[in-house]
């Protein structure tokens, strides 16, 4: 008996491309993303970022190789693809009259029987994830009535009970005060920290990126530029380069990167 | 922030879900107007004598009505049967508006706006003028009209794709209303160059259910059946679907397949529909949409009550369609297109919001 030991990453992208109307929108592409880590993805508008993340979980047709768990994505049928990754896109449909609860069941989705019903296990989950992400007293209310910060969370809640070992953000902090910008992150944070998830997320503030990611991957043109720690990556010749910023490096004093924007134009 | 519940919240948890009481009183609605469409018509026959009549068609009760041989017929072979398709025609126009609605995410869909019933009406003239009835081992009707009505939503959809990259909501309906009129002329050439042979097709435009009886009810009912029956299995993958294709897909769902099929059961649905009672608009607006406003935007909710309230409220427009003018009668189709348009201006304007 011979068994089969897979010790992959959880997800590998080798050599991927995506065109659209012929236009390249990624360009042979490399990433490997190993357990439990948070890369962040960053570039500037256009660079590829949510290509990439509708690539691995196979909403982008790619040429090149996604191996999610060393399984190649193209065997996997769309309901195993959601129950190894979960996708909170940047701007969620939100349907008109749906209850917080009713939301955060579509997560079990790729669990349900194509036509069968939710049953108590299902249930439980959604009460656990709501009462993980203190949404408890939300369960009845209707979508539109959440605050940005309150949505933000349902949508965790909904990827949560998905129990999908790869999480993908694409970002996730675009709708969100300064505030509720840094909780949620530090709420994607400890929710990988207590479930061993692996974390992609698409970013646009850098030093949110800086400060909550392992490693950073950042994109120009559908290419990768740069892939390292948030240190290695975010120079101000490279930022100046890729964005057309320019930037003053900082540290906290946990020494993580802070990027200051500055203004170049002196004033007459 | 959230406050903890002190009870515990498994309890609390509630997703949208079909109450037994909200069964159990829209049943009663559907009884209630059943009752009166039997009871109600152009020749006077005893409310007590009917109800004795109807008694007396229960298992295990023999009783004797007053109504005679004569009445007893009109009540067997034309009000029954008259107020039963109308149930099976309103329901399924209902169901069929709230699966399009559910599956091209577009409030504003119907069968009529999508062009199917004009597809579907196309396909049941075709069918009398050019195929000689009888030759077939099964009524050629339903099938021409499930055939017209699949080009009719085929062409409003692709139209309505390639016209608004934005997938606005009107757009949508703009080319359903191009491809209805299309269809509705070419509908009427084909009649006006038969005029000899398709007489019967002129009521049909207005929809109406006056000329029916059981071969009417027997020739939909399969239809309906199937795809009701598909229409409401497919309930909670409608939910899914509302947060579109891309995050439906990334839940698991094959969201391009999953409209295919839905589409397909309430277009074959809908044209069994056209084909006994002609074009009726409105009621795949008018009904769906009552029940969101009123008890849940879920389609775990809208499809089984849209079963009851779809068949209430044809009953009830056939109703007003047989006694506001007695002894004659108005098209059935007129009477919902007077409730119906406005109805539609209201349901547009909150649209737009949407």
């Amino acid at each position: 008996m011979t068994l089969t030991v897979t010790t992959e990453d959880p997800v590998v992208v080798e050599g991927a491309s995506v065109a659209y109307n012929g236009t390249t929108v990624l360009d042979r592409l490399d990433l490997r993303v190993g357990a439990g880590a948070w890369v962040g993805v960053i570039g500037p508008n256009g660079a590829g970022k949510t290509t990439l993340l509708r690539t691995v979980i196979g909403l982008a047709r790619a040429s090149g190789d996604v191996r999610l768990d060393g399984t190649p994505i193209g065997v996997l049928n769309r309901r195993r693809l959601a129950r190894l990754v979960a996708y909170v896109p940047q701007r969620p449909v939100t349907p008109d009259g749906m209850t917080v609860t009713d939301y955060v069941l579509m997560g079990r989705t790729p669990y349900i029987p194509y036509l069968g019903y939710e049953g108590s296990t299902d249930l439980g989950m959604v009460h656990d994830a709501l009462e993980r992400l203190e949404l408890s007293g939300f369960a009845q209310r209707r979508l539109e009535t959440l605050s940005g910060g309150e949505m933000q969370r349902a949508l965790l809640a909904r990827a949560l009970v998905q129990e999908a070992p790869v999480l993908l953000l694409d970002e996730p902090t675009a709708a969100l005060d300064i505030g509720h910008q840094q909780q949620a992150l530090e709420l994607v944070d400890e929710l990988r920290r207590e479930r061993h998830l692996t974390v992609l997320s698409a970013m646009h503030d850098l030093t949110l990126a800086a400060q909550f990611a392992d490693e950073l991957l950042l994109l120009n043109g559908g290419r990768a530029v740069a892939f390292g720690s948030p240190k290695a990556v975010l120079t101000p010749e490279l930022i100046h380069t890729n964005f057309g910023a320019s930037v003053r490096i900082s540290e906290d004093a946990q020494g993580r990167v802070v990027v200051i924007a500055t203004r170049e134009k002196t004033l007459p | 922030m959230a406050v903890a519940e002190a009870v515990p919240a498994r309890a609390v948890l509630r997703p949208a879900r079909l109450r037994l009481s909200l069964v159990g009183a829209a049943v009663f609605g559907l009884c209630v107007a059943g009752l009166a469409g039997v009871l109600v018509g152009a020749v006077r026959l005893s409310p007590g004598d009917v109800l004795v009549e109807l008694i007396d068609r229960l298992p295990f009760v023999d009783v004797t009505s007053g109504l005679g041989e004569r009445g007893a017929a009109i009540l067997w072979q034309l009000r029954v049967p008259r107020v039963v398709l109308g149930g099976l025609v309103g329901a399924m126009l209902a169901m069929a508006g709230a699966a399009y609605q559910g599956a091209f995410r577009n409030p504003l869909a119907d069968p009529y706006l999508l062009g199917v019933a004009a597809g579907a009406g196309l396909g049941v003239t075709v069918a009398i003028a050019y195929i000689p009835r009888d030759t077939w081992p099964v009524d050629p009707l339903p099938i021409a009209a499930f055939a017209g009505g699949l080009i009719g939503v085929a062409g409003t959809y692709l139209l309505g794709r390639s016209a608004g990259r934005s997938r606005s909501t009107v757009s949508l309906i703009l080319a359903g209303v191009a491809v209805a009129s299309f269809l509705t002329a070419a509908q009427t050439y084909v009649q006006q160059r038969n005029a000899d042979t398709v007489q019967e097709v002129y009521v049909f435009i207005l929809g109406t259910l006056a000329t029916v009886g059981w071969r009417e009810v027997l020739l939909v009912l399969p239809y309906v059946a199937v795809s009701g029956i598909a229409l409401l299995l497919h309930r909670r993958l409608l939910d899914v679907m509302s947060l579109g294709d891309e995050e439906a897909d990334a839940l698991g769902i094959n969201a391009t397949r999953v409209r295919l099929i839905i589409v397909l059961a309430a277009t074959m649905g809908t044209a069994a529909a056209v084909a006994v009672s002609g074009l009726i608009a409105f009621v795949g607006i008018i009904v769906p949409h009552t029940i969101r406003l009123v008890w849940g935007t879920s389609y775990r909710l809208i499809l089984p009550l849209s079963i009851a309230f779809g068949a209430t409220f044809l009953v009830g427009a056939d109703l007003i369609a047989r006694t506001v003018l007695a002894p004659a009668e108005i098209p059935i189709g007129v009477v919902t297109a007077f409730f119906g348009a406005p109805f539609f201006l209201i349901v547009l304007r909150r649209a737009r919001s949407m």
